[in-house]
């Protein structure tokens, strides 16, 4: 059970009242027309089910309207001034309080503010976890005009973020690949666009997000250093409505609604990039200008993704629900003059596809079932002819996953909450590369995997005494790759002390394996690197994590946590060929190096929140250390050992029609190799990662400007603006050793380059 | 149009890139560097050098530094080579003891102003005999991406070397190739130009050699990789300079020899003989050499921030450079023909 409780605000809606029959959901949305009340209740409890029309002004109260509304339907409710609580009738844990969090009123149900119940994880043993919901997304802050699921996270405590704009979620120390993305359930292997960019995850359809970066519970596996779960809103079972935006980088549009009233209904939602708009007329323009030296250029690029789903119920406790995501990227770059051309072509993306079937049984057993199939895929495509020569080299790397999973949540007492599962994964991975030049014969190369993996985990959920909790859970996982089985055995455990209603401590040890590796030879996200299995030379990485903490819920709504974690990485592996794009999938077992990693530190967040204001800080404090013997004999820093990480993100709503937000973010600077000492012609480096580059930070602001259309719809003006100050943060840096002009007296002259200045960047949304 | 291009071209800079030179301090002294390659029988020699910090200034010479070397906790002699040609301040001192197997040494080394080094080496345990075989598969033209047509030799060798592998055993293949120049007819000029460097050596003594060292299982690679060890330059192979056998101790491999060539159907043939060295290397030459390896030869941006980490490893804790100690097994001259066509 999704233990969420979600507050919704429920807003002006038109809905016919000739109707005969209608729903849970529907009449409470009369009924805060009417009364101006408001619903808060758990997200669990299901309300698009059938209801008489209880709504009569003149011969119904607001008491006589709630007693008939919620009669034999399981639902509890309780009136607190302008607000209705609902509960489930024999629910174990009555929530021991609410933080009741207000925003004004807005034109459709979907887009009433849904905000976090405060005391979700204070009140459990979990530690690590950040939920997010999906609103907060479609609040305000943008880059470029495009919120976006990853950059999001990379303002969490004890995220690094690498190099700026790219994406990259080094997770307590982790290694940026070992992050399990989750869509409903099901693992995603290309999580950005435009080489990191743009995460793969359409903002508009997310109703949910849940980071969990240590404390892992027992039902996640596969990865090594944090879980993304993602869950998308299914279609509104009443209205048809959508959104329309359109942003710097890219546009978008979504829609759903009912297929059939009450019982089905879709969602859907596509993006796609518009980077052909500015590179066709360039294309044209350079080609022009270019013509009488019989040079011509062709560069585009293009991304776009589509999700979907259809979610039927067969009646309040059974619902299935199907859901699609196609996401390619490609590019191109074709240059060519009088005698030769030269042609680049990269494509990557991912397609899944899933069915899901959930299952009440009681109000204390819950099913959850799913089958998936994902496919992850690259494809590079180079070619060379001229004259004398013709030369193509063709990369090729596929991940087919293709798995069903069953997880079952029981409440069997007061005192235990139990949850099992079982999960199968069949992965085929190809790998190719097909070389060929004239007059050289072809040369083609692939890998071929076929893995089974097989997951079961039991955990519960102890309730001890009313101030102790504590959480055991196993996780069991066998892979086999036909000629070697590994085993993985994953202890997951939990207590928590509530100590005060405000006040709780809890300590967490996990270990996670992972026993698919990226094969890659740098840290930027593109379609030259191979997801690849473990092997008889291979072994799954590993991590083993204590983390523990203080939680506070302060007075004035004011939350307040500290955590301190210890992570230990086993079987790290570096790339160690000598190809900086492609790495050799032929010897790639043999070009890879083992290693170990550590990362510890301390995190903070504060957050204040009332109605028309929410500030959320972020410190972290950590090391991250690794040691690769065949590098160096001891611990050496990591690339991303940032030893101070602080966001401070602040968003204030001062009229119906304009918010303001407001994000600076500060990271100690990534660290580099550089050389430092020479004897004659040789330069060499005492020590790796001997740099500590220029500290990061910036400050991004944004405005939201809201209107109503003469339709009645919302349309939204976002302008915002990154890095305000124009701090040159560095992307790239550029080492020269240069000499006098004797070839003597050498020294090293770096430059740093910083590509992205003060940023402006506008987008329009429609919500109708 | 072209006034439209050019202003493009004028305003995509500034909107898109801000370049800055940076100050940034590593390493104000220079470091003491050994080159060592112990072995059984032979001359041994270690080379010292004081290194120059890239943003500082030189402190001290390789004149500065005072070295001990023990065995077994038994002092051993060094002794300045006089006759030692230095290229670059480095001094080359000669062991005067016998070395063997299995012996271990202990060095160190300082200076007045640097840092002390310290560096330990063991003399694997000798190579058995070794089985093998070395076949020429066959001959073709190729070009590379710059169009410079060649004609690559491809060749395998199949070596057992009868022992089974480990975590700490490391094996360096060398193939030796001595070659001749015999011209047949009237050789134009620029053919000679092309192998000038090559003639000098055909004038000297007949013949050169140049050594190959290959890594396991190699790639199709043109691409060849010199490695400064002391006494010479030695080529090794494009992945790295040891190899692990499989499981029944049998080392396989194939490897290209390119020879450039450029309307030649003519009149220079070359014959070649042969010669096998396997050599046995410590854990720590390994790491050393592969290490140098990867830094000076891979092509990753390592400049600009994006790569995995550098190869930096040396066993001189404090210093630069290597300590190392290896096993040779070493055999005769051998034939196979190879001719330019």
């Amino acid at each position: 059970m999704k233990k969420t409780i979600l507050l919704f605000i429920l807003n002006t809606l038109t809905l016919s009242l000739l109707a005969q029959s209608s729903t849970i959901k529907a009449e409470m949305e009369l009924l805060h027309k009417e009364y101006g009340v408001n619903f808060v209740y758990d997200s669990s409890i299901e309300l698009n089910i059938s209801s008489p029309v209880i709504y009569d002004k003149k011969t119904t109260s607001l008491d006589q309207s709630l007693e008939t509304l919620f009669a034999g339907t399981g639902i509890d409710y309780e009136i607190m001034k302008k607000y209705i609580v609902l509960t489930r009738s024999d629910s174990k844990k009555k929530p021991k309080g609410y933080t009741i969090f207000i925003q004004e009123q807005k034109d459709t149900l979907d887009a009433a503010s849904i905000t976090s119940y405060i005391n979700r994880s204070h009140s459990s043993t979990q530690t690590g976890l950040t939920p997010i919901d999906g609103s907060r997304f479609r609040k305000g802050f943008a880059v470029l005009g495009s919120p976006d699921v990853i950059k999001e996270i990379q303002t969490l405590s004890g995220v690094s973020g690498g190099t700026e704009l790219l994406s990259g979620m080094y997770v307590h120390g982790g290694e940026g690949h070992d992050n399990l993305f989750l869509l409903n359930g099901v693992p995603l292997y290309q999580v950005t666009h435009l080489a990191g960019l743009i995460s793969a995850f359409n903002t508009e359809i997310i109703e949910s997000l849940d980071f969990y970066k240590s404390g892992f519970p027992a039902r996640y596996g596969g990865k090594m250093s944090s879980v993304v779960d993602i869950q998308t809103r299914p279609g509104d079972m009443q209205e048809y409505h959508g959104v329309f935006n359109i942003g710097l980088l890219n546009g978008g549009l979504q829609f759903e609604g009912p297929i059939v009233k009450g019982k089905t209904s879709f969602n859907i939602a596509a993006r796609r990039s518009w980077f052909d708009v500015v590179t066709t007329p360039f294309n044209l323009i350079y080609n022009k200008v270019m013509e009488k030296k019989n040079k011509r250029l062709n560069i585009h690029y293009s991304m776009t993704d589509l999700n979907g789903s259809i979610t039927h119920l067969f009646n309040k406790d059974s619902r299935l629900s199907a859901d699609f995501y196609y996401g390619t990227d490609k590019f191109g770059l074709k240059t060519s003059d009088i005698d030769k051309t030269d042609d680049l072509g990269l494509k990557w993306g991912n397609i899944l596809a899933s069915l899901n079937w959930k299952k009440k049984f009681s109000d204390d057993l819950h099913l959850n079932t799913s089958v998936h199939y994902v496919r992850s895929n690259t494809h590079v495509a180079q070619h060379h002819d001229s004259k004398h020569l013709y030369k193509s080299q063709q990369d090729t790397s596929i991940l087919n996953d293709i798995g069903a999973k069953a997880e079952l949540d029981w409440i069997p007492s007061e005192h235990h909450h139990i949850s099992a599962g079982a999960s199968f994964s069949e992965y085929l991975i190809s790998s190719k590369r097909n070389l060929s030049s004239e007059p050289q014969t072809d040369n083609l190369f692939s890998l071929n995997y076929d893995i089974s993996e097989v997951a079961l985990y039991a955990a519960d959920e102890i309730s001890i005494t009313n101030w102790l909790k504590t959480n055991i859970g196993l996780r069991y996982s066998l892979t086999d790759h036909g000629e070697k089985t590994y085993h993985s055995i994953e202890p997951r455990a939990a207590v928590g002390f509530q100590l005060n209603e405000a006040t709780s401590l809890k300590l967490s040890y996990t270990e996670m394996s992972q026993a698919i590796h990226l094969l890659r030879a740098h840290y930027v996200d593109l379609p030259m690197s191979s997801w690849l299995p473990s092997t008889n030379e291979i072994a799954p990485m590993r991590s083993r994590q204590v983390a523990g903490g203080v939680y506070v819920n302060m007075p004035h709504n004011i939350s307040f946590s500290i955590e301190g974690y210890w992570k230990n990485m086993m079987n790290l592996y570096e790339y160690s060929g000598v190809d900086s794009i492609y790495p050799d999938i032929k010897n790639w077992e043999e070009e890879l190096i083992l290693g170990k990693g550590r990362s510890y530190g301390a995190e903070m967040e504060v957050r204040w929140r009332s109605e028309k204001m929410d500030i959320a800080a972020y410190y972290t404090l950590s090391w991250t250390e690794r040691y690769f013997e065949e590098i160096w004999p001891t611990w050496y820093p990591a690339r991303n050992d940032n030893r101070h990480k602080f966001n401070i993100n602040a968003t204030r709503k001062f009229s119906e029609k304009f918010e303001m937000y407001a994000s600076w973010n500060f990271q100690s600077g990534n660290r580099m190799t550089v050389p430092t000492q020479t004897i004659g012609e040789a330069i060499y480096y005492t020590s790796p990662y001997n740099l500590k580059l220029d500290d990061y930070h910036r400050l991004d602001i944004g405005f939201n400007f809201r209107k109503t259309t003469k339709r009645g719809n919302e349309s939204i003006w976002n302008l915002s603006v990154y890095n305000a100050y124009c701090r040159l943060n560095p992307l790239f840096y550029m080492t020269n050793i240069v000499t006098d002009m004797y070839g003597e007296n050498k020294k090293i002259v770096m430059k740093q380059c910083a590509m992205i200045p003060i940023l402006p960047s506008f987008s329009y949304t429609l919500r109708f | 149009m072209r006034h439209i291009f050019k202003l493009i071209l004028a305003i995509l800079p500034l909107l898109a890139a801000c370049e800055e030179t940076i100050d940034f301090a590593v390493d104000s002294k220079g470091r003491i560097y050994i080159d060592a390659t112990l072995h059984e029988g032979g001359e041994n020699r270690i080379i010292v050098n004081v290194s120059t910090p890239l943003n500082g200034q030189e402190t001290a010479t390789a004149d500065d530094v005072q070295i001990v070397l023990e065995s077994d906790g038994a002092p051993l002699t060094l002794e300045r080579d006089a006759d030692y040609r230095s290229s670059h301040g480095e001094i080359s001192y000669l062991i005067q003891e016998e070395l063997h197997t299995g012996q271990s040494f202990d060095l160190r080394a300082e200076a007045n102003g640097l840092e002390s080094v310290k560096a330990s080496a063991t003399i694997p345990e000798p190579l058995p005999e070794i089985d093998f075989t070395h076949n020429l598969v066959e001959t073709y033209k190729a070009s590379n991406p710059y169009e410079v047509m060649s004609l690559n030799t491809l060749e395998e060798f199949k070596i057992n070397i009868h022992e089974m592998p480990s975590d700490d055993k490391y094996y360096g293949v060398q193939i030796l190739r001595k070659l001749e120049y015999i011209t047949v007819g009237d050789v134009p000029s620029y053919v000679w130009e092309k192998y000038a460097d090559k003639r000098e050596v055909v004038e000297y003594d007949k013949f050169y050699v140049t050594g190959m060292m290959y890594g396991a299982d190699l790639s199709l690679t043109d691409t060849e990789i010199r490695h400064k060890l002391y006494g010479g330059d030695i080529m090794v192979g494009q992945k790295c300079v040891y190899i692990k056998p499989e499981e029944n101790g049998l080392i396989e491999g194939k490897y290209i020899i390119v020879d450039g060539v450029e309307q030649i159907d003519f009149e220079v043939r070359r014959t070649c003989r042969y010669k096998l060295k396997v050599y046995s290397l410590s854990p720590q030459t390994y790491k050393c050499i592969k290490s140098r390896y990867i830094a000076e030869y891979s092509d990753a941006p390592l400049h600009l921030g994006f790569s995995p980490a550098t190869y930096v490893y040396t066993n001189i804790e404090g210093g630069l450079g290597m300590f190392g100690a290896v096993s040779c097994y070493e055999s005769d001259w051998f034939d196979l023909v190879h001719r330019l066509q």
